[in-house]
């Protein structure tokens, strides 16, 4: 009797999260699973029938360039983005903690590009960093530094570049408000006594804040490396994945895979990469956060 | 703490610079919006495009995702706070591996589905896909947020004999009313914006949200007639119902970091 009672409490508890559970399972699980199964066909994504073809998506892609390109520029964007980033909201945030004069004002402002539509983004930098016309030539011509012209999207070798740079200067913002809303929980008697103790502000912001912000740190390096690997907007907007497939990230690549060439089981393997490096991901955040708890709950 | 007059000089130098290359773009778009033709440049916009299918759409799609996040994420982060069932946290883990889940990993598999039920072209096909995306996205820091309501609450409630779906609704969900409209802040954020599963799983261009509608701007710009100063404007006019939400919601969203409901 009291057992049964248990179970349909539980029961009942566990109503609560189906919903979410069953969202997860057609919108996520599914389609995980699809692309998995997929990527072992020869398969144009229309036809009826699929070949199987065992390893040969993955050996074909492993061996071309154009994937490793796509590696490369998720490697490039995730530590660029990681470390520019980052850095640049933290010391912003450090300002603003400590009320430097009109503090409210930047940080408004700052994080204004993060609310915009990255295709509008996309298309007002598209206009600076044109060739002929771009406002960023014309600058440079305008105070005498010819030599820095560049074709900036034309050219592999400087648009990645500016792609990262739009991307950081659309999420500097974010990583500032995070830094900041967790630098307010920070306790200030730390900083008090410290003062005390003659520590500088320096030395406070090395030996306490930053310590302090692990937890901000980790989530922060997990967003960036995600973003990363969710790279498409950007490079779709402004390059198309071009010039010759300098700016490839790897949806770019599913995109043109699947809607393009038709080439549906490649597109497939290529999920599967991003999957496995999600799910790298994914364990190091689920120990950081077991242990976390666990520190929390031993520490307490 | 009092700042030193070389620290304030210095920070102020800094942020000035920032300010500057924030804005710049910003600023770049609105003045040559208004150049050569001042307001016709607008004007000439609206003779274009008839942008209210599109704004209809993506008010459908933000509209929908909000409704199914906020009933969905309230209700499961309740229970994981604060009710128990056996496997409780290996279902919550495996939840928070949604949010690591690219779009692309879901857009060919989901479009076969949505093009089966002939769901493509309406707004109706993002609703369910952005609603998941966000939830898991979302459900760590609602859970957050009621782990740090009191349990004695849920107890006092029982004793007045109340059932568990009554405790959630008239007691827990209008207190963590902040932490759910926090959500629903970055939620509108992010489906509003979203890019790629919108053109694809919508590519009639007079029905796409407008989040994919200036690429259409950019398109139309080769063509004679329409400037460079008229995309500008197209694009203000694109951004004027995010800046709008904005301008109400900036408070709430920067309480709502402030109030800790994003523990890093």
């Amino acid at each position: 009797m009291l057992l049964n009672r248990r179970k349909k409490d539980s029961l009942t508890s566990f109503l609560f999260v189906v919903p979410l559970l069953v969202l997860f399972l057609i919108f996520f699980a599914y389609p995980i699973i699809y692309n998995i199964i997929i990527s072992f066909y020869d398969w144009n994504g229309v036809s009826l029938t699929k070949t199987f073809s065992g390893f040969d998506n993955y050996k074909k892609l492993l061996a071309d360039p154009v994937m490793w390109k796509c590696f490369k520029n998720f490697f490039w964007i995730a530590v660029s983005t990681t470390l520019i980033q980052s850095a640049l909201g933290i010391i912003l945030a450090s300002f603003f903690i400590r009320k430097i004069r009109l503090s409210g004002f930047y940080r408004i402002l700052f994080y204004l590009p993060a609310i915009c539509t990255t295709t509008i983004v996309g298309t007002v930098f598209s206009k600076i960093f044109e060739t002929n016309r771009g406002y960023l030539n014309v600058m440079l011509r305008a105070i005498h530094l010819d030599f820095l012209c560049q074709p900036w999207l034309a050219t592999p070798k400087t648009v990645m570049a500016c792609l990262i740079f739009v991307n950081i200067w659309q999420w500097t913002g974010y990583s500032m408000l995070m830094y900041y809303t967790n630098m307010l929980n920070i306790p200030q008697d730390l900083y008090e006594s410290a003062t005390i103790d003659g520590a500088g502000s320096f030395k406070q912001f090395i030996y306490i804040t930053f310590p302090l912000l692990k937890g901000t740190h980790i989530t922060l390096i997990l967003l960036d490396i995600l973003g990363a690997l969710k790279f498409f907007d950007l490079s779709y907007v402004l390059t198309k994945g071009g010039p010759a497939h300098a700016t490839e990230t790897f949806s770019t690549y599913i995109y043109t895979k699947s809607f393009n060439t038709f080439k549906q089981g490649e597109a497939s393997t290529i999920v599967v990469f991003m999957f496995i490096i999600a799910m790298v991901l994914t364990v190091l955040q689920l120990r950081f956060y077991y242990k976390n708890e666990k520190e929390e709950m031993n520490g307490r | 703490m009092k700042n030193s007059l070389p620290y304030r000089i210095i920070t102020q130098i800094i942020c000035l610079i920032v300010l500057v290359i924030v804005m710049f773009p910003l600023c770049l778009m609105i003045e040559k919006s208004f150049a050569v033709n001042g307001f016709g440049n607008y004007v000439k916009v609206f003779e274009y495009f008839n942008l209210i299918p599109n704004v209809i759409t993506s008010i459908i799609v933000v509209g929908g995702t909000l409704l199914v996040v906020g009933v969905v994420v309230s209700m499961a982060s309740f229970a994981f706070s604060k009710l128990h069932f056996p496997g409780k946290r290996a279902v919550y883990y495996l939840l928070l591996t949604g949010m690591m889940i690219p779009t692309s990993a879901l857009i060919f598999p989901l479009y076969q589905i949505v093009r089966g039920l002939q769901l493509n072209n309406t707004g109706w096909s993002l609703i369910f896909p952005y609603a998941t995306a966000s939830a898991c996205f979302n459900l760590m820091i609602l859970t957050n947020y009621y782990n740090a309501l009191p349990d004695e609450l849920i107890d006092a409630a029982r004793i007045d004999g109340a059932g568990k779906w009554k405790t959630f609704r008239m007691i827990m969900l209008p207190i963590a009313k902040p932490g759910l409209v926090f959500i629903l802040i970055q939620t509108f954020l992010t489906s509003w914006n979203e890019l790629q599963m919108a053109m694809i799983f919508i590519n009639d261009t007079s029905k796409q949200p407008m989040s994919v509608v200036p690429l259409r701007f950019a398109q139309t710009t080769t063509s004679t007639g329409f400037t460079i100063n008229n995309l500008f404007a197209a694009c203000i006019i694109c951004l004027f119902p995010i800046a709008v939400f904005y301008t109400l919601a900036s408070r709430q969203l920067m309480e709502g970091l402030t109030a800790g409901a994003v523990k890093g």
